[in-house]
């Protein structure tokens, strides 16, 4: 029966393909793109548009959108000319269609741009999706990418420190969402707030959010969203190009150095790019941040071969961080953690240093991939492969603090295939269809002196999946289907070096369907529905023992007696215990409105998830180093919904204004309790203005004003003094019927004020920039550290470009 | 769970290209010694050839058991008694205490207890002033106390509780760091009877 399918699957599929080869080859193409000034990402219209040595062309409507049609060759050079813009050249080729051309201005030092979609994306368009500005990017590469993706509504961040610090969306992180890198999955040791994605934000130059249950098209995790980030890849025809960037900033005493060559020739465009980075100390208006001290480099290198259809890209990068950790969020047992906590400030405060010593984190992620696309007619068929290193070196302060031995030291290695095949369009129907398969295989590096509770494992993963839109009379219409099978095999050690083996099955269909309806005036509303799933992931299932200040137990270390009481140990065989995975259903319905003189944005999610899992509380145990609360993993349902607001405003020619701000709300179902540490309410305003003083020159200037609301959907505060109080009495405070409870009250509110200036001149470009222009003190409720420290006070920082 | 022959084809014929090139190893993990817990914690207290233990065992380490600690601890009065730590890992059968002795430049003991407990020393121990006597018999590298031996002179027939906070100050240990400083390893309470 289902061979007979699978059959006619084929036949069918065979059918469509002979059926197409025989179209002519007359002049019937067709192509169309989009215009955007460079500096503001304003659509240019009345731009002239032509193909080089004909008389062919158009003009660019209010969108910025051009179309021509009626061209005999499907590879063409294209011409943009606009008074006041710099005149640019394109080589368009069907492998790129609807190219977003960014022109700029005369009488700057930034070339026109072109930036290549895919050949058609087969993302959804009805789930809401935003993107980071050029400007927004090129102003945020000295800082973490996860910091950069926040500049974006609905996404924050969950950090330890400066260093350490993870993108949220919409309250979700870790392996909750995804982060596309460079068209392939980062896949790293994403269990865990202190583990950061590997990826140095110089070496972003696209970054994309999109906001909704993405499991369809990208496979397991994307519960919460998508994080799509891009190095430019070369652009044939570009001939030589190169830029060398040096910069510095005066809090942490950092610096920084970047450079880029590239080449663009007729068939063949490479490109190269290093970049150093280091930072000491940072400083808060009160006091030296210890140990917080930061060092990065990495360099990557990408080719693109053209010849008719085929395309061929490739692309190597390799990361290497080392990441401080303040030292004084290093505490030991509930006492230690009260007397950091009445301190207020740092219990270890030493003078500036750019050393880092432990703790810290030593990580570095290489990555290396090559992808074919091969293009006939209306139909695309895409191979990837990508392989994936990952490497992790988790140095904490121990007992013979002088050893540099790491606690955590893991190798990580992950080949991935992807296939894609997009279909011709029948009655219509725009349908792709792929695969993605996955092998992983995670190593502990012998030598820790401490038994890891991360087990040896291997994963194997494949998904198919099928998109299908078509343009009805209500609207544009999608729906995707797809289905995952994990299967994995697991080997670790228990607490008394017994081995442990398990073997794990998983399967799951995910769904998505949308609605995109656009009306007159502007006005556009798109509606998606997706369901998302993941498998738990190693410190869910294996955690064991003292994490930070309290205890965890995974959910195969611990078993509840008959009487109520908890036994952990060993790990208990995964038979006994099956597991259900998270699947998360998210509804998300985004209206939007363009005007003359701006554009407004407003988004509402709803967010299920069902067999949420997460850290629960569940009694107190007394060890040698005194006594501690622990937690065990659980699995609820829970809630996470909210708004997201963007606005834009032209006031003048001159000044321009950006606002955005997020709220969330998020609980678990059943007994009513709030999560600890998801971001509070916010509203971020920026004013823009510009100058033109010369051809040459030219200044650009912004305010920026977020406000950041103290989070009062916070869980109760229960202090570890109450909780060693109420042991001494012999009154376990913390026990299993006990809800989510933080350790310190939700900081208060504040506000953040930014002020940056750039100022063009020739082939250069220079960038101040001042952070926490007011220097306030204040605390982050979803840094880890805010139980120790403030955050950093004012910080100068400038940069200089030259670009010849 | 239950699956189709169809799925599994297709899981196996979309793995196939990349099993074809890719080798995963099985290994397990290899044994680690486990160097950071303490398990066994004992109080030697002498005097001539009089010899008082006391324990503390947490046989689970960082599992929910809680930990044993040894019923009161009962001294003579008026005399004087040297008291000796023994710190064990009994999961590798290590001393810790030897280990706490290779690195005493960043570890010391403190000591809290009832009030007037002891003729000597007096008072209430160092846990809540630094400077309060405390007589230690061992010192690091710099002359700074380290408290794996120590000597205790009872008075009175008196009850009262008796506590050892070890801490780990690495590059924080001066002749001024107290308790609040670093992070502990030990913390441990017993009963005392001297009669």
């Amino acid at each position: 029966m289902h061979k007979s399918l699978l059959l006619r699957l084929i036949i069918s599929i065979c059918a469509v393909l002979v059926s197409y080869k025989g179209q002519s080859q007359t002049c019937e193409y067709q192509l169309e793109g989009y215009i955007y000034d460079i500096q503001t990402n304003d659509p240019l219209p009345f731009v002239t548009i032509l193909i080089e040595n004909t008389s062919i062309g158009t003009v660019s409507d209010e969108q910025g959108y051009f179309q021509i049609t009626g061209l005999c060759s499907e590879e063409v050079h294209l011409m943009f000319n606009y008074v006041g813009y710099k005149t640019h050249v394109h080589h368009h080729d069907p492998f790129h269609p609807e190219p977003k051309i960014f022109l700029a201005p005369d009488d700057v030092l930034l070339e026109s741009i072109t930036v290549e979609g895919e050949l058609i994306d087969n993302e959804f368009v009805t789930m809401s999706s935003s993107s980071l500005s050029y400007r927004d990017i090129s102003l945020n590469q000295q800082r973490s990418m996860g910091e950069m993706t926040a500049r974006l509504s609905g996404v924050s961040t969950i950090s330890t420190g400066q260093n350490i610090v993870k993108p949220v969306i919409h309250g979700l992180h870790s392996n909750r969402i995804l982060i596309i890198n460079n068209e392939l999955r980062h896949e790293y040791q994403n269990w865990g707030i202190e583990h950061a994605p590997e990826i140095d934000a110089s070496m972003i130059d696209q970054l994309e959010v999109i906001k909704g249950a993405a499991s369809v098209k990208y496979g397991p995790d994307a519960l919460g969203g998508v994080i799509k980030i891009k190095s430019r890849l070369p652009s044939l025809h570009d001939g030589v190009n190169s830029m060398l960037q040096i910069g510095g900033s005066s809090n942490g005493r950092g610096g920084e150095v970047s450079g880029q060559v590239s080449y663009g020739g007729e068939r063949i465009a490479s490109s190269l790019r290093v970049n150093y980075q280091q930072m000491g100390d940072l400083q808060t208006p009160e006091y030296q941040l210890t140990n917080t001290g930061m060092k990065e480099y990495g360099a990557s290198g990408s080719f693109l071969f053209h010849d008719g259809k085929l395309d061929i890209e490739g692309q190597v990068s390799h990361t290497y961080q080392q990441l401080g950790i303040l030292r004084a969020s290093v505490t030991g047992n509930l006492n230690d953690l009260v007397f950091a906590l009445e301190k207020g400030e740092p219990t270890i405060i030493a003078p500036f240093d750019y050393t880092i010593n432990p703790p810290f984190q030593e990580v570095a992620h290489t990555l290396g991939r090559v992808k074919g696309i091969y293009r006939w007619n209306d139909q695309e068929i895409s191979l990837q492969y990508g392989l994936q290193h990952n490497q992790r070196k988790e140095i904490d302060v121990r007992r013979g603090s002088s050893s540099l031995i790491p606690s955590i030291d893991l190798e990580l290695t992950t080949h991935s295939l992807d296939a894609e095949w997009v279909l011709p369009i029948i009655d219509g129907w725009n349908l792709s269809v792929g695969s993605q398969s996955m092998i992983q295989d995670n190593n502990n590096i012998p030598g820790t002196n401490t038994v890891p509770f991360v087990p040896n494992f291997n994963n194997y993963r494949t998904g198919i999946y099928g998109i299908a839109s078509r343009q009805m009379s209500v609207g544009l219409l999608e729906f995707g289907l797809r289905y995952d099978r994990q299967f994995s095999s697991i080997r670790g050690r228990e607490p008394n070096n017994d081995i442990f083996i398990n073997e794990l099955n998983f399967q799951n269909i995910t769904a998505a369907i949308g609605l995109m309806k656009e009306w007159d005036g502007g006005h556009s509303l798109r509606f998606n529905l997706g369901s998302a799933w993941r498998p738990p992931n190693i410190s869910e299932l294996y955690s064991f023992g003292k994490h930070q200040n309290a205890i965890e137990y995974g959910l195969w270390r611990y078993q509840w007696s008959d009487t109520g009481v908890l036994k952990a140990g060993g790990v208990y065989p995964s038979e006994d215990f099956e597991v259900t995975p998270e699947t998360g259903f998210k509804a998300i319905l985004t209206y939007a409105k363009e005007w003359s003189g701006g554009q407004l944005e407003a988004a509402v999610y709803g967010n299920l998830i069902k067999n949420y899992l997460y850290n629960r509380p569940a009694g107190m145990t007394n060890t040698v180093r005194g006594a501690f609360p622990y937690f065990v993993f659980d699995q609820h349902d829970a809630l996470f919904s909210g708004v997201d607001l963007d606005l834009f405003i032209q006031h003048s020619p001159r000044l321009s204004s950006t606002m955005s701000g997020s709220f969330l709300y998020a609980r678990e179902i059943e007994n009513h309790s709030f999560f600890v540490g998801l971001p509070p309410a916010n509203l971020r305003h920026s004013f823009a203005w510009e100058r033109q003083f010369s051809q040459k020159s030219s200044i650009e200037m912004s305010l920026d004003n977020q406000w950041v609301f103290s989070q009062w959907l916070a869980p109760d505060v229960i202090r570890p003094s109450a909780i060693l109080e109420g042991y001494v009495a012999g009154e376990d405070i913390v026990d299993a019927t006990t809800d989510n409870f933080d350790i310190t009250a939700a900081p208060t509110g504040y506000l953040l004020t930014g002020l940056n200036t750039t100022i063009r001149w020739t082939f250069f470009s220079c960038t101040l920039r001042i952070d926490n222009l007011l220097n306030q003190s204040y605390r982050v409720y979803t840094d880890r550290l805010r139980y120790f420290a403030d955050q950093p006070g004012r910080n100068f920082s400038i940069s200089l470009t030259y670009r010849p | 769970m239950k699956s189709s022959i169809l799925t599994r084809f297709l899981f196996v014929l979309l793995l196939l290209p990349l099993v074809a090139f890719v080798s995963c190893d099985d290994d397990v993990p290899e044994a680690e010694d486990e160097e950071e817990i303490i398990t066994d914690v004992k109080l030697i207290f002498t005097s001539g050839s009089t010899v008082i233990e006391a324990t503390a065992q947490d046989p689970d380490g960082e599992g929910p058991e809680d930990l044993v600690v040894s019923d009161a601890i009962t001294l003579m009065a008026d005399t004087e008694y040297v008291l000796t730590l023994e710190l064990e890992n009994a999961i590798e059968g290590e001393s810790i205490a030897e280990e706490v002795e290779k690195e005493s430049g960043e570890h010391m003991f403190f000591f809290s207890f009832s009030d007037e407990l002891f003729a000597n020393p007096t008072g209430d121990g160092n846990v809540d002033n630094r400077a309060d006597s405390v007589l230690y018999n061992d010192q690091d590298g710099n002359g700074q106390p380290l408290g794996l031996s120590t000597t205790w002179t009872t008075g009175s027939a008196a009850q009262g509780s008796f506590r050892i906070i070890l801490k780990h100050q690495p590059d924080i240990k001066t002749a001024t760091s107290t308790v609040t400083d670093g992070s502990s390893d030990l913390d441990l309470t017993w009963q005392v009877n001297i009669q």
